[in-house]
């Protein structure tokens, strides 16, 4: 949130690639001169594989929902990464490592960036000192609702008590798949509580209303018979009913997840450029009729990033930073 | 006293008598009944006082507590009636999957199993769709549902020894029956907490939400006791209970762990006021002698009306009371907030909130409260007649 300090910076899903790739694709171009200089080719090729097998794999985070924050809290210069939950309400792992020394206690705070509720802070939470890596407070954070939150990190050392706010936006990203052994788990758990349900059901009827010490006349034991065909069929019926629920609440959820804005750029002037961000149908980013524009998050001080660069010599670049205009969008 | 194959001759058997005394189950569904219920009352206290909760917090153990006595019953019951040999525990018994246990016992480890599967089930609802938000949803209905299933199960166990004792020993479970309900109606007014604010008291869904359970119990607890007043004490039980937990819980601090924190709250906020049910419970004590005589079908159509049109003529005057500066006091407690509502909403104003948005649909949602009331009252007396004819 603060003008100067280092934005957060995108990561996210691990793309592997090679570190040598760039050679390896260099010795494998298409050589020119054609037959005579096949064998050269498969030098190049055996070259290029012998360099793959001993490439390394390097990794990088595309595309990654945490906060990877520094800066001052007070005299204390900290380092904070909070590694988001991939669904909203959830609990995001925030992790806090004091480059000053003297830090003793570190506490952590979710509050709303703006609007109501960011004004009331719940009781914060102690981050706990990581066993296995000196100097690391650790704590979980609780986020109840998406939008645009603000981590409030409070230390207190032998240089007095300071503290920061780590911007982030709480977005509901995916919703997880069940896993297949939990599948298995709920499933058989299912069937015996059918099966269970159905047979509790035949037994009452068989012979839960008979006498003590008598045996279920022949009568009762087709009663009870037809009595589990029924329930059965109920039980079914009840959840298929329990399925339709289910989807239902599922196509919420999936109704409520983030879709980055598509961005629509009009050159008003020669020297303005419009920028509007376009919820995309069918995403809730705009929900309860609020404006697209409630829907951005401050990063780095700045509700819009534009990056400006220059085609086909991709020789300039430029950051700025479009105002908000009375309609929503930006210029 | 194995059933055998193809044998289907109803035969006596020279069961000795048991010894006159309160059979140990009445204890057992009363302490779950009693642990589900306090648990879930003081869970949503937590959740609208305090916000965050773990699987071990204070109420959910209690919740959990009710599993474990269903569990460890029928686990008891099954393996005594099938593996010892107690001639008169076996006569008393069904058979399911070749297992021998009293059929309650059944019913009670099927509710364990229920709410044990509702844990990690609800626990992956969490991790893909979010925190709970809400209270009705369907790991928290299959929860419910197991709940359900233990503390039947022990009536089970319960009725089927007061329908073999003698009178004075009736006369004994018959009150504590009349308890249970009593207990479990504050459960079911816990569960229904979306539906029952005051905000809603002048819309169809807040009927809609109380014929679900109430008109059953009711009719339940009318048709298996003998008692004059028995729907009267019952309620009568639910609302002294109900108005228990609204004058302590807010005698006890409560800090909030979770944000956003719209209001600030200092104490555990409880569930509300309840609602007028001793009315209709009177109504229908009243009206039982003539429900009798008539069949279940038309008693039920009768029962059900009669609890919807004397809760509404109630209720809706009463809600009128509670959006008033009158009631904004420790008896009544509608000045209490829960920390997550906005200040400016309905709730928190004390205002009525429409649900229905036309007259039609208010209509059509009374309607479906009429019927839902007739079929309820008809399950509770249904679930009557058959429970008062189960022996084992």
């Amino acid at each position: 949130m603060r003008p100067g300090e280092a934005p957060p910076q995108p990561a996210g899903k691990r793309a592997a690639g090679v570190g040598s790739a760039s050679l390896a694709a260099a010795l494998s171009c298409p050589a020119s001169g054609g037959a005579s200089h096949a064998g050269l080719g498969r030098l190049a090729a055996a070259v290029a594989a012998a360099v793959l097998a001993w490439a390394v794999p390097v990794a990088a985070h595309l595309g990654s929902p945490d906060v990877f924050f520094e800066g001052n809290a007070g005299e204390y210069r900290m380092l904070v990464v909070v590694r988001m939950p991939r669904v909203i309400p959830g609990i995001a792992e925030i992790e806090v490592r004091p480059i000053s020394p003297g830090v003793s206690r570190v506490r952590v705070t979710p509050l709303r960036i703006r609007g109501l509720g960011s004004d009331l802070e719940p009781a914060a939470d102690l981050a706990q000192p990581d066993a296995g890596r000196p100097g690391v407070h650790l704590a979980r954070l609780w986020l109840m609702q998406r939008g645009a939150w603000k981590v409030r990190v409070s230390a207190d050392g032998d240089r007095g008590s300071g503290e920061l706010f780590v911007p982030v936006a709480a977005v509901s990203n995916a919703t997880l798949p069940m896993r297949l052994s939990l599948r298995w788990l709920l499933g058989t758990l299912a069937l015996l509580l059918i099966a269970g349900a159905v047979a509790i059901v035949g037994a009452s009827v068989r012979e839960a209303t008979s006498p003590p010490g008598l045996e279920p006349a022949a009568g009762l034991i087709r009663r009870g018979r037809w009595a589990m065909a029924i329930a059965t069929a109920l039980i079914l019926g009840v959840l298929s009913l329990g399925g339709l629920w289910w989807r239902a609440a599922a196509a919420n959820a999936a109704a409520a997840l983030y879709k980055t804005p598509e961005v629509a750029g009009t050159l008003i002037d020669p020297r303005t450029l419009s920028v509007t961000a376009v919820t995309a149908r069918g995403a809730s980013n705009v929900r309860d009729g609020s404006p697209a524009g409630r829907d951005l998050v401050p990063d780095h001080g700045h509700l819009m990033h534009l990056f400006l660069v220059r085609s086909p010599g991709m020789d300039w670049m430029a950051h700025l930073h479009p105002r908000q205009t009375a309609g929503g969008g930006f210029e | 006293m194995r059933a055998e194959a193809g044998l289907h001759v109803q035969r006596e058997s020279a069961v000795p008598d048991r010894p006159p005394r309160l059979p140990w189950p009445v204890w057992t569904s009363a302490a779950a009944t009693t642990a589900v219920v306090i648990g879930s009352v003081w869970d949503i206290s937590w959740h609208v006082s305090i916000g965050r909760d773990t699987f071990w917090t204070p109420p959910h153990l209690l919740i959990q507590l009710c599993a474990a006595i269903g569990g460890l019953t029928a686990i008891h019951l099954i393996v005594r009636t099938t593996w010892g040999d107690d001639d008169i525990a076996r006569a008393e018994s069904v058979r399911v999957f070749g297992l021998r246990a009293p059929l309650g016992a059944f019913i009670c480890g099927w509710g364990a199993l229920a709410m044990l599967t509702s844990a990690p089930f609800d626990n992956w609802s969490h991790e893909a769709y979010g925190l709970d938000v809400t209270v009705v949803s369907p790991p928290h209905m299959m929860l419910a549902l197991g709940a359900v299933g233990v503390i039947y199960g022990g009536f089970i166990l319960t009725i089927a020894e007061r329908n073999r004792a003698p009178a004075a020993l009736s006369d004994r479970i018959d009150t504590l029956f009349i308890l249970i309900v009593g207990v479990l109606m504050v459960g079911s007014q816990a569960e229904l907490i979306e539906y029952s604010d005051k905000a809603f008291m002048h819309s169809a869904i807040f009927y809609r939400a109380f014929v679900v359970a109430f008109p059953m119990q009711l009719m339940l607890v009318r048709s298996l006791s003998s008692r004059r007043w028995a729907c009267s004490a019952a309620a009568g039980v639910y609302m002294a209970l109900s108005m228990l937990q609204e004058w302590v819980l807010p005698m006890f601090p409560a800090e909030q762990k979770l944000g956003p924190v719209f209001q600030r709250v200092t104490y555990m906020v409880p569930v509300g006021f309840p609602a007028l049910i001793l009315a209709p419970a009177i109504a229908l004590d009243l009206l039982w002698p003539r429900l009798q005589r008539l069949n279940r079908w038309a008693a039920a159509a009768l029962a059900g009306l009669v609890f919807l049109t004397v809760l509404l003529a109630v209720q809706w005057p009463f809600a009128d009371f509670l959006t008033s500066p009158w009631s904004r006091n420790r008896l009544f407690g509608t000045h209490y907030q829960m920390y997550m509502v906005d200040p400016g909403t309905p709730f928190s104003r004390g205002e009525f909130i429409a649900y229905e948005a036309t007259r039609a649909g208010f209509w059509a949602g009374m309607a479906i409260a009429a019927a839902t009331a007739m079929m309820t009252s008809r399950a509770g007396l249904a679930a009557g007649a058959w429970m008062r004819r189960v022996q084992r």
